[in-house]
């Protein structure tokens, strides 16, 4: 009987089915997705998984295509050297694009939680139902802004604001921070991981609200009802009752928001400022793994030592995508949030 | 507004009743409810006496529902626009000063099916009692009285610890109950209870009921006579969102005053 | 009270006054209910402010010219790239339609619980694959391996393989809630799953698949990753399905940062974004609109 809070126990698990419709047996109770009797049954009936086919083929082609040559541990290590010349004393080692993409994906995966938090809450226990539904609706439209016009936006018009006002200012008042305390030349040109994670923090929230408001309404009215039945407020009921109750779906709103962010290209690329080197501070330019891949594949195209690399960086990043989605889905599971772009 | 707090019940819509106006606890006047044009309920006047059981009957889609979740500001939350004046001692629930996490500690309500929340027997009654931060004890001493009070005490007091889902049915309920009680409201409103219990499960939550109007204020809605007539004092008839008659209990089911009533308590329709 | 009522036995105060706890709690909610939607300001601020910016720059410049004409020397339109996201994504979204439906309807009536859970499953992890890694397939698979270049074609069917788990998961979805009983009645009258897959549940489900449709279309239109090293680039019209093509998301790529003596193309690089913009967020209004219809509909075989 420790501090109050109601915790939800297996047989509530989370969200009701969206498709209230279906005829009760079929998914009453739904199988273990990852047992292996459940794959082997499910074996048998190809035409549904199609998709998933393709799945299989981007693994497949991806193994296919990389060497695993030249690189063991010194693949993780620092230097990224590839030299076309000399291929026997190029090195390929891509710690530096891990760091960049777990700074920018980290920070923003942070931000953006702390948004869409505020956010769903917002959407699903604060506002009248007219403004909750403009506003999901606006939410949900976000989701589909093309991550090229985000770039474009971040570079021309960001990055001159963030080089001349955001980024002095942050390093006056938080310098004493570590990762703050960048030199002006540093900002000089506005790209790099600030704006960076800003843009992704953007880029992911319509992502995390959407998950964290749909698992928050998924639960029964009347546990709601009976909470305000019991004179607790709007946000007792929130903190008591819904929030245990969709507990489980915030670490999986994080996984799926931090897949989403890792493998974000064409937006990051255009602001990050494109540095191979350790970054010294939050205003550094960067590289993640993933504008590694889109970064140097032009001089790839000739040169297979490269190829074969940036085919491996491809396979990582597949590989992380992969699981944190699989984690994250545990959750959400087959019920994924469908709905206008924003799915799992 | 009309009176303050103990003040005399207000004078509109509730006319002829039962019993002496100084009894009344709680009462609706002119209580009207849209859901966008359609009218769910049409100027209910009523008023329930203190310390008694009071029954609301009548067929599905009559409002009763509607109705009793009006009395404790549940029925706004479904977006319906609610005009007319509830009273609770002497004042009008809805005034713009009043709070509706006020009201409803006041006047507890229990649903037509069991809500426990999935947590243990213990959480479930002491829900109420944390949101006042009360004291450990205070705590222990509330959800030990309120599980005494439903009449659950003896069959759970070995588990507390036990999640509440693993109760039945009927012991579901009586959490439920107790659970509402522990807030210490004045007035219990029941929704069609014991509509998803057995027979002896329905024994039981009535044979509570008996005992909770020593204490508490009950309004119970019910769609099955025979209820209301073995644990109601008074019993109102609604009929299409409309008050067709209430009367003490005996009177109304003996010798009711309106042909409607008749017609439904024989069974004609409904 | 008025005179003569009895005492309550629970001696504590009933009324409507609330003490200073209740007070406090009641505050503390309200204060809450106002900061948090704050959070929208933080979110939507940015969002007006790039909308506005794309509409301000691209707008006073826009003409019927832009859209019909290609970019040439220090001047020109957005003609080509217009022309290719439309057959990009034409082709595309007539793959991705056909399989995902498809799949989606035989997920969703044929497939046992399992099979459809593993279908769903993988096809929400081909959704959560990054752009730029379907991208390297594309190239690997239809440039690479089968001796091409860069083709509209190799860019079209890795841009479908990207949309389809979004068809395939709407049409799932649309065709799953169909009401049971209006299968009920069709397979108790005696009509195979296939004729009640075509005469009942598809006109029902209909709408929702179409919006599926958009959904697809709105988030291949505005794909960039997958398109790189498959359709290639070029600042003409394709000459056919067998050669690089141009695309609006490509122009913007390709533009965005050209020094500023061929600021020209910047400028057009702008109204690429924003016709990018209005065309995703017109799709993406049509596939809120038909979802919304489509339940008040299903409302309807409830009540």
């Amino acid at each position: 009987m420790s501090d109050g809070g109601i915790r939800p126990g297996a047989a509530q698990d989370g969200p009701r089915s969206r498709r209230g419709a279906v005829p009760a047996t079929r998914d009453r109770i739904p199988p273990n997705p990852f047992s292996r009797r459940t794959l082997l049954r499910g074996l048998s009936s190809p035409v549904g998984w199609i998709p998933g086919i393709f799945l299989v083929a981007i693994v497949g082609v991806l193994l296919l295509s990389s060497h695993f040559q030249n690189f063991g541990l010194g693949f993780f290590g620092p230097a990224w050297n590839p030299n076309p010349t000399d291929p026997s004393v190029a090195t390929y080692g891509i710690l530096y694009f891990v760091i960049g993409s777990a700074v920018t994906a980290g920070f923003a995966l942070v931000l953006a939680m702390l948004l869409s938090l505020a956010i769903a809450i917002s959407l699903v226990v604060f506002l009248p139902s007219p403004a909750s539904r403009v506003l999901t609706s606006l939410t949900d439209l976000l989701a589909g802004i093309p991550s090229v016009v985000y770039g474009i936006w971040g570079y021309v018009i960001l990055a001159p604001y963030f080089s001349k006002q955001l980024d002095p200012a942050l390093s006056h008042a938080l310098g004493w921070l570590p990762g703050f305390g960048g030199s002006p030349t540093e900002y000089a040109g506005g790209t790099g991981l600030i704006l960076a994670i800003f843009i992704l923090t953007i880029m992911v929230v319509p992502l995390t609200t959407a998950l964290l408001r749909e698992s928050l309404r998924a639960i029964p009215r009347e546990q709601v009802e009976s909470g305000l039945a019991l004179g607790a407020t709007r946000w007792e009921v929130l903190r008591r009752v819904q929030i245990p109750w969709a507990r489980r779906s915030i670490p999986s709103a994080v996984l799926l928001g931090f897949g989403r962010a890792v493998g974000e290209t064409v937006a990051v690329f255009m602001v990050i400022g494109n540095e191979v080197k350790l970054p010294t501070s939050l205003f550094s330019g960067s590289s993640t793994m993933a504008t590694l891949m889109v970064g140097q594949f032009d001089s790839a195209f000739e040169y297979p030592d490269l190829l074969h690399a940036l085919v491996e960086v491809a396979l990582l990043l597949l590989a992380i995508s992969l699981v944190v989605n699989l984690v994250g889905l545990r959750y959400f599971g087959s019920r994924g949030i469908v709905r206008v772009g924003v799915g799992p | 507004m009309s009176g303050g707090p103990g003040g005399p019940p207000p004078a509109g819509g509730v006319g002829d009743l039962p019993f002496p106006s100084g009894e009344v606890l709680l009462s609706s006047s002119r209580l009207t409810v849209r859901s966008g044009t359609r009218e769910i309920l049409s100027e209910v006047s009523l008023a329930f006496p203190r310390q008694k059981v009071s029954a609301i009957i009548g067929p599905s889609g009559c409002g009763k529902t509607t109705y009793v979740r009006c009395l404790n500001r549940m029925a706004e939350l479904a977006g319906l626009t609610i005009t007319g004046e509830v009273h609770y001692r002497g004042r009008n629930i809805y005034d713009p000063g009043v709070n509706p996490v006020q009201v409803r500690r006041r006047i507890g309500m229990v649903f037509q099916r069991p809500t426990v929340f999935p947590s243990s027997i213990y959480e479930n009654v002491a829900f109420g009692l944390r949101l006042e931060r009360q004291s450990r004890l205070e705590v222990d001493r509330g959800v030990v009285r309120s599980l005494k009070r439903a009449g659950l005490w003896e069959e759970v007091r070995e588990d507390l610890d036990r999640p509440a889902l693993a109760l039945s049915g009927g012991q579901q309920q009586r959490l439920c109950i107790a659970r509402a009680l522990a807030v210490e409201p004045g007035v219990l409103l029941m929704d069609e209870p014991t509509s998803s219990l057995d027979p002896i499960a329905t024994q039981k939550v009535e044979d509570m009921i008996y005992e909770l109007k020593k204490e508490y204020t009950v309004v119970i809605v019910t769609h099955n006579m025979q209820q209301a007539a073995r644990v109601a004092d008074y019993t109102a008839f609604l009929y299409q969102g409309r008050l067709v008659e209430f009367e003490e209990t005996r009177q109304l089911f003996e010798s009711p005053q309106e042909k409607l009533t008749e017609n439904y308590i024989t069974g004609r329709f409904g | 009270m008025s005179g003569g009522s009895v005492p309550l036995p629970v001696d504590i105060e009933l009324g409507l006054q609330p003490d200073a706890r209740v007070r406090r709690r009641v505050a503390f909610d309200r204060w809450l209910g106002r900061l948090l939607p704050l959070a929208f300001v933080a979110v939507l601020f940015p969002i007006i402010d790039l909308l506005y910016w794309i509409g301000s720059e691209a707008l006073p410049t826009l003409s019927w010219t832009t859209l019909t004409t290609d970019p040439v020397g220090f001047g020109g339109g957005l003609y080509a790239p217009l022309t290719g996201t439309v057959y990009l994504v034409g082709i595309a979204t007539a793959i991705a339609g056909t399989l995902g439906i498809l799949a989606g309807a035989y997920t969703a009536e044929f497939a046992s619980p399992r099979a459809a859970l593993i279908g769903r499953l993988l096809s929400n992890l081909l959704t959560g694959t990054p752009a730029i890694v379907v991208g390297y397939f594309g190239y690997f698979a239809l440039v690479l391996y089968t001796h091409s270049t860069f083709t509209l074609w190799a860019g079209a069917i890795t841009l479908s393989i990207f949309m389809l788990p979004y068809v395939y998961r709407v049409t799932d979805a649309a065709f799953g809630s169909v009401p049971p009983s209006q299968r009920e009645a069709a397979l108790g009258a005696g009509s195979t799953r296939g004729q009640y897959l075509r005469r009942v549940a598809l006109p029902i489900a209909f709408p929702q698949v179409l919006s599926g449709l958009f959904l697809a279309m709105a988030i291949g239109a505005g794909e960039t990753a997958p398109l790189l090293f498959t359709a290639g680039w070029s600042i003409t019209p394709a000459q056919g399905l067998s050669s690089p093509t141009s695309y609006l998301s490509g122009f913007i790529w390709n533009y965005f940062d050209q020094p500023s003596n061929l600021g020209h193309l910047v400028v057009l690089s702008f109204q690429a974004a924003f016709l990018l913009i209005v065309g995703v967020l017109i799709l993406n209004v049509a596939v809120q609109l038909v979802s919304e219809r489509y339940r008040r509909r299903l409302r309807g075989f409830f009540v």
